[in-house]
């Protein structure tokens, strides 16, 4: 029962670890694009500053059009996506594992984060 | 301030992020304590970006670490999720509260967490006691647990349950307000009210925040505070450093360099609260 469970954890952190790596090298992508076509302009820091980037996750989707900065939000969409799934995961394996206390657990945290992740203003 | 380029200023921010990332590989402070107020103070960047830029590179690193450890058998999943309940919804709560609370507060707030992240981090860390008996929400929760020590599991109970999960709501409510990891305080409710060994509380911390940062990282896509522009070239920053801070770990004088850490969060703080107070943030 021990090594099963230190067996689960191997697998969930490796899971972990590469969506993690894949949205940091969407990140990394995409920035390289991003200076690439705009890295000589002078920055605006008080143009940076005062704007709001809202991303809606849903409509992100929707129109999804390949472009520099679109690459970087999809490497930090997929970062906090990432999470969502590991939780879901490990929903999964307790139930598996019939303890349906700890799969109650990962649900509940599961909806949370799916509330946050698809709110809208 | 001098026209830079786009291509200099991202060079720039990726070179103060890494120094951010080393320093909290090395201090287990993490990233926001540090991104925040480099690009608040330095950059002038608006504090909303800057917490949904520190909100992202929370999970980033607190994720690449988790996976080392949990690898290890350190972590403690159960007690992760179940004190998660907790800050997941602080989180909610904080990160809903954010948008209705003026700058100058938050600019306050966050220098008090500086001074008392500054304080955790000086804390002696004692051998604790051993518990014959867990606290009855730990038994029925199944939360005990045990964690490699040289070639063996030792085992451990559990303790003040209750407590922690408040804790860890308070945890999660600064986290969504403030776009931080709260992972110091994270470690403070399971070092100091479970009673865990210090080695299991801070990996199961790592495992924790990635999850409470998403459940405020959502609600700042929607808010709009996280910038594409700002965030890619702190993110990547602070993950090779804190890569590089893991390696050189072991050579590091800790003690020596949690002081000198602290001195300059303390200072930064002040820095925070005068700019809160008289700079007009």
């Amino acid at each position: 029962m021990l090594i099963s469970t230190h067996k689960i954890q191997r697998s969930v952190g490796i899971s972990l670890f590469l969506g993690t790596l894949i949205s940091t090298l969407l990140v990394l992508l995409g920035g390289i694009f991003f200076l690439l076509q705009y890295g000589d302009q002078t920055v605006d820091l008080v143009e940076l500053s005062s704007k709001n980037y809202p991303i809606n996750v849903v409509s992100f989707f929707q129109t999804f059009q390949i472009s520099a900065i679109s690459f970087i939000e999809l490497g930090l969409i997929f970062l906090v996506a990432t999470q969502i799934m590991r939780v879901g995961l490990l929903a999964i394996v307790y139930a598996l594992r019939k303890d349906y206390k700890f799969v109650s657990i990962s649900l509940f945290i599961l909806i949370i984060l799916l509330i946050s992740f698809i709110w809208q203003k | 301030m001098i026209p830079l380029s786009i291509l200099v200023f991202s060079l720039i921010l990726v070179f103060f992020s890494y120094i951010a990332g080393i320093l909290g590989a090395l201090t287990g402070l993490g990233g926001g304590v540090v991104v925040i107020p480099v690009l608040v103070l330095l950059f002038h960047i608006d504090i909303h970006l800057s917490m949904g830029t520190s909100i992202i590179t929370v999970i980033a690193t607190s994720s690449g670490s988790a996976a080392a450890f949990m690898r290890e058998g350190y972590t403690n999943l159960r007690i992760g999720m179940f004190l998660e309940i907790a800050a997941v919804i602080g989180a909610l709560i904080g990160a809903l509260m954010v948008a209705l609370i003026s700058q100058t507060i938050l600019a306050i707030l966050f220098s008090f967490i500086m001074f008392f992240s500054a304080y955790l981090t000086l804390r002696r860390h004692e051998e604790l006691e051993e518990f014959p008996t867990s606290h009855p929400w730990a038994n029925f929760f199944n939360l005990n647990g045990s964690y490699p020590v040289a070639n063996q599991f030792q085992s451990y109970k559990v303790q003040h349950v209750p407590i922690a999960l408040f804790i860890m709501g308070i945890a999660g409510i600064l986290s969504g307000l403030l776009g931080i990891g709260s992972g110091a305080l994270k470690v403070l409710a399971m070092d100091q009210a479970l009673r865990l060994p210090y080695k299991v509380a801070t990996t199961t911390s790592n495992f924790m925040i990635g999850i409470t940062g998403a459940a405020s990282a959502g609600l700042y896509f929607a808010h709009g505070y996280i910038s594409p522009v700002l965030t890619f070239p702190v993110m990547l920053g602070v993950i090779l450093g804190s890569y590089s801070g893991a390696k050189i770990l072991a050579r590091i004088h800790n003690r020596t360099l949690r002081v000198i850490f602290s001195i300059a969060i303390c200072f930064v703080g002040l820095q925070m609260l005068y700019k809160a107070l008289f700079g007009g943030l």
